[in-house]
């Protein structure tokens, strides 16, 4: 069970990444809080940082680098608006897995 | 700001560089750029110090670097494959374009047939009755007519004027039907049709109208039109609704006067306004009920 949940969340960190910059900009470690939030969604550094590369490398986020307070200037991650049109294809191909998946167990389930 | 990492005891800025450089080749051994692993080190050190910083202040030590470090990954967990080269990207299915709710719009001309077919059988209906059967005292009058014997009182075994007078008010008072031309069938079908039609569209549209909502509702987002679907379902209770408070405003105005003594314009007036504000009040609470998040779709 714990590695198909691994795997599902596995899945699930870009879409969640993404998601976590729908309002607005924020840090690596800002980004991590974000996600922290929810029990289900916290994931740790190694998975996050590697995929925010990714994800600039490709044009979907913007990076801002700004002084920080506690050491070396912080590097601000924000959605590009090819980033914005990716997560909402996204979402709503997310939408519909939910359904679907959620129509086959209540069919089972019968 | 770069100062105050310098800043920081040697010992402890040494474990941290330490951590990072492991990280760099974790990753160079994996095959990712210089740009990458310089970005992805720059943030795993921007967290470590912030963490410093929040569970020592200014001067961290040693300990405290270590007690950091270990609630991070290990170096080793930044060579996984899956995260410096992805696996084959498979193209995103394209999702299928949201359409219009095909119920919704089969409710709404469902709704419009019953203007369409109704107003015309009823104008119909209306002008076929008149035709079939005359006004009542013309009838009378006509009969009469008919029946008026030249002289009663010479023709051999004519009835005594009362009793004529009884027949003849008999014949008078008899059904329509045996005086009349017969009734033309089509104005019984068409009256059938009067009758039965438009409770048959009612019920259709509101239906129609209920049966979109619920699969606008689940389709997350395939499907939409959710107002057309509303209003499909609610047009004709509310219109329904709307009669009932007009028909008690007036039976209002047919009470003693003593008891309520508008005049039945104010009477309209008030029903008119009641209607406007209760079906504004209905429509309202089924918008935002029909828009709450369906937990299927959610």
């Amino acid at each position: 069970m714990r590695t198909w949940i691994s795997q599902l969340r596995k899945g699930l960190v870009e879409m969640s990444v993404m998601a976590a910059l729908r309002d607005g900009e924020a840090y690596g470690y800002q980004i991590l809080q974000r996600l922290k939030v929810t029990e289900e969604l916290a994931t740790t550094e190694s998975a996050v940082y590697p995929i925010l590369a990714r994800l600039a490398r490709d044009g979907f986020v913007k990076v801002r680098v700004a002084p920080s307070p506690t050491g070396p200037p912080r590097r601000y991650y924000r959605l590009t608006p090819q980033g914005k049109a990716r997560l909402k294809e996204m979402g709503r191909y997310w939408k519909g897995i939910i359904a679907a998946v959620n129509n086959l167990l209540q069919e089972k389930t019968r | 700001m770069m100062d105050e990492a310098n800043e920081l005891n040697p010992d402890v800025r040494g474990r941290i560089d330490a951590h990072l450089d492991a990280i760099a080749a974790a990753l160079s051994a994996a095959g990712m750029s210089r740009s990458e692993r310089r970005s992805i080190t720059d943030d795993v050190e921007a967290q470590v110090l912030e963490m410093l910083s929040s569970r020592a202040g200014p001067s961290p030590t040693l300990a405290d670097a270590d007690a950091v470090l270990a609630e991070l990954d290990p170096p080793e967990a930044y060579a996984r494959e899956d995260f410096v080269s992805p696996p084959p990207s498979v193209p995103m299915p394209t999702p299928a374009r949201p359409r219009f709710s095909r119920t919704a719009i089969l409710g709404a001309i469902w709704a419009g047939l019953f203007l369409a077919i109704l107003v015309p059988a009823a104008a119909l209906l209306f002008f076929s009755r008149s035709v079939a059967v005359p006004n009542r005292s013309k009838r009378v009058a006509a009969h009469a007519q008919s029946r008026r014997p030249e002289s009663a009182s010479t023709q051999p075994g004519a009835e005594s004027t009362a009793d004529e007078a009884q027949r003849l008010d008999a014949e008078v008072n008899m059904p329509v039907a045996k005086l009349s031309r017969p009734r033309p069938k089509s104005s019984i079908t068409l009256f059938a049709l009067i009758l039965f039609l438009p409770a048959i569209l009612i019920l259709g549209a509101t239906v129609l109208g209920l049966v979109a909502i619920s699969q606008i509702r689940r389709s997350a987002g395939r499907l939409y039109g959710l107002g057309l679907a509303l209003f499909d379902a609610i047009l004709f209770p509310l219109l329904l609704l709307d009669v009932a408070i007009f028909g008690l405003c007036y039976a209002l105005t047919l009470v003693d006067n003593r008891v309520i003594n508008l005049d039945r314009w104010v009477m309209i007036v008030v029903a008119g306004l009641t209607c406007l504000i209760v079906d504004f009040l209905l429509v309202r609470w089924a918008w935002r009920s029909v828009h709450k998040p369906h937990p299927a779709a959610a």
